[in-house]
């Protein structure tokens, strides 16, 4: 599904890339800067918790939306106060509504 | 239960006080005597913190035998603090004479790290100073694993289930939204068709999850000041369209005073939508739903029940197909279908009710009907905010 993400944000005019755990994202994060990172809190390797720990001890300032399908709000509540700046449950999104907080986010 | 005690065991105590604290044994025998009984961890020091007394349990929670215990230094409110944090704690508990209670992590004989809930009580003396301190220590490990097994599940369930499914929807929208090209309009009729039986079956699945995690008690509220009457206007306007498909009308009686109550706003939504969504899918073409919300004081009657509290009541008429009289017991039961539904409606899982009214429950509220061939009153009744109490 992180597939479908990056074609629809590259269709929409986005420059997407995608990795597929954790410690892939932070080792990519402290290579590159982004404009924002997508991520979901269950992956192998490192959790989405973890991976925005790591972000923020490395000192990554980049927003941070998580989508996952945990819809309970202890998740939400854990992850916005991790310092996640938005939070969505991806089987009730539409994928239209995912674009369009990334724009406002981006904006 | 009137059971007569076993004699042996008081006297025994006296033999079980570390040596020349036997005095102690005449005013705290009977505390002492249903600590031996206790399957927490009891212990007894002096006021120095010299364990004079410990029971049975010891050996189990944490290894050592009353042997090794007796005489040294409790140290029971955790390895990890260290000499400094356990001395101002017992300063606390001896000069101050607080309680302390805490859940420590702490280390069994054999490495292994355990959670604990620990409380230390001091026992104050004639003269107003603590004379011993009683310690109550229980491993709480399993009960903990088995929390943090049951959150695992439902998030693992959840993640696993719904993921595919959110694949599903992604890709239909953007086949819908010529992302690959344009569609022919069977084309397009076929992947709405998915598009809505994944939508169906993530929130059956979103429903299954939440009843589970209701009975695991792992279901989480974010309870706060919700006006009733703003959530039934949200609702009455998301099911709009489906009630003018169907040319029911749908009426709304606002209450004359606001109605207020402490919940989880979108616990509430979810009932309130369950209740409405049935009234307008189980009406008649051209049918009627009309919604009455009201604070009632006690007293009052609605619905044939007399309120023995203040509580907010929203109840929902409609002109339905009803419930079949002999199959009325059962409708707030899992995966019930009444036959005259099934008849009419293919989909439908049969758990809506059943979690609108566990739902219902974990609000402090009732939830009830009464049914005919003319239709089916459903009620609500959620406590005010002063009354509120978990039934």
């Amino acid at each position: 599904m992180a597939r479908a993400l990056q074609i629809k944000l590259q269709r929409e005019g986005f420059s997407a890339t995608t990795v597929f755990n954790g410690a892939a994202a932070l080792e990519m994060v402290s290579k590159e800067s982004y404009d924002l990172i997508m991520c979901d809190l269950i992956m192998p390797k490192m959790d989405g918790f973890h991976v925005l720990e790591g972000l923020r001890a490395q000192g990554s300032t980049t927003p941070i939306m998580i989508m996952t399908n945990l819809s309970q709000e202890e998740d939400r509540q854990k992850a916005l106060d991790m310092g996640a700046c938005d939070f969505l449950v991806k089987s009730d999104t539409p994928i239209a509504e995912i674009i369009a907080r990334v724009r406002k986010l981006l904006d | 239960m009137n059971e007569t005690l076993p004699t042996a065991t008081a006297p025994a105590l006296r033999d079980i006080l570390m040596p020349g604290m036997e005095e102690c044994a005449q005013p705290l025998e009977g505390l002492l005597y249903l600590a031996e009984w206790s399957e927490d961890l009891v212990m007894l020091t002096n006021a120095q913190g010299d364990i004079i007394y410990t029971n049975d349990a010891v050996e189990r929670v944490t290894g050592f035998s009353r042997e090794e215990v007796l005489g040294s230094r409790a140290r029971v409110w955790g390895y990890e603090l260290d000499s400094a944090q356990q001395e101002a704690i017992w300063v606390r508990v001896t000069t101050e004479r607080k309680q302390h209670q805490a859940t420590v992590r702490n280390k069994h004989k054999d490495g292994r790290v355990y959670d604990a809930e620990v409380r230390v009580v001091p026992l104050v003396g004639a003269n107003g100073s603590v004379k011993h301190c009683l310690v109550m220590e229980r491993n709480v490990s399993d009960a903990r694993q088995l929390e943090r097994a049951k959150r695992e599940f439902i998030a693992l369930a959840s993640h696993n289930l719904k993921t595919p499914l959110a694949s599903m929807r992604w890709y239909a929208e953007m086949l819908l939204d010529g992302d690959a090209g344009s569609l022919k309009q069977d084309q397009r009729e076929y992947i709405e068709e998915v598009l809505q039986g994944a939508k169906r079956m993530n929130d059956l699945i979103h429903t299954w999850l939440s009843i589970t995690s209701i009975d695991l008690g792992t279901y989480t509220c974010e309870e706060k000041r919700v006006a009733v009457e703003t959530v039934v206007e949200r609702t009455v306007e998301e099911l709009a369209a489906r009630a003018q498909s169907m040319q029911v009308t749908v009426t709304h009686t606002p209450p004359v005073s606001p109605c207020v109550i402490i919940a989880d706003e979108e616990v509430l939504h979810t009932i309130v939508h369950a209740l409405l969504k049935n009234a307008v899918k189980y009406n008649r073409v051209g049918g009627s739903v009309s919604i009455e919300l009201k604070q009632c004081a006690v007293g009052d009657e609605c619905g044939g029940r007399v309120f023995t509290s203040e509580q907010v009541l929203l109840a929902v008429h409609d002109t339905g197909i009803g419930v079949p009289i002999d199959e009325q017991g059962m409708v707030f039961q899992q995966f019930f279908r009444g036959s005259n539904v099934e008849q009419q409606q293919s989909q439908g899982a049969g758990l809506g009710l059943f979690y609108a009214r566990e739902l219902a429950r974990l609000c402090g509220g009732t939830m009830w009907f009464s049914s005919s061939e003319e239709g089916s009153d459903f009620y609500l009744a959620l406590p005010t905010p002063n009354k509120k109490t978990r039934s």
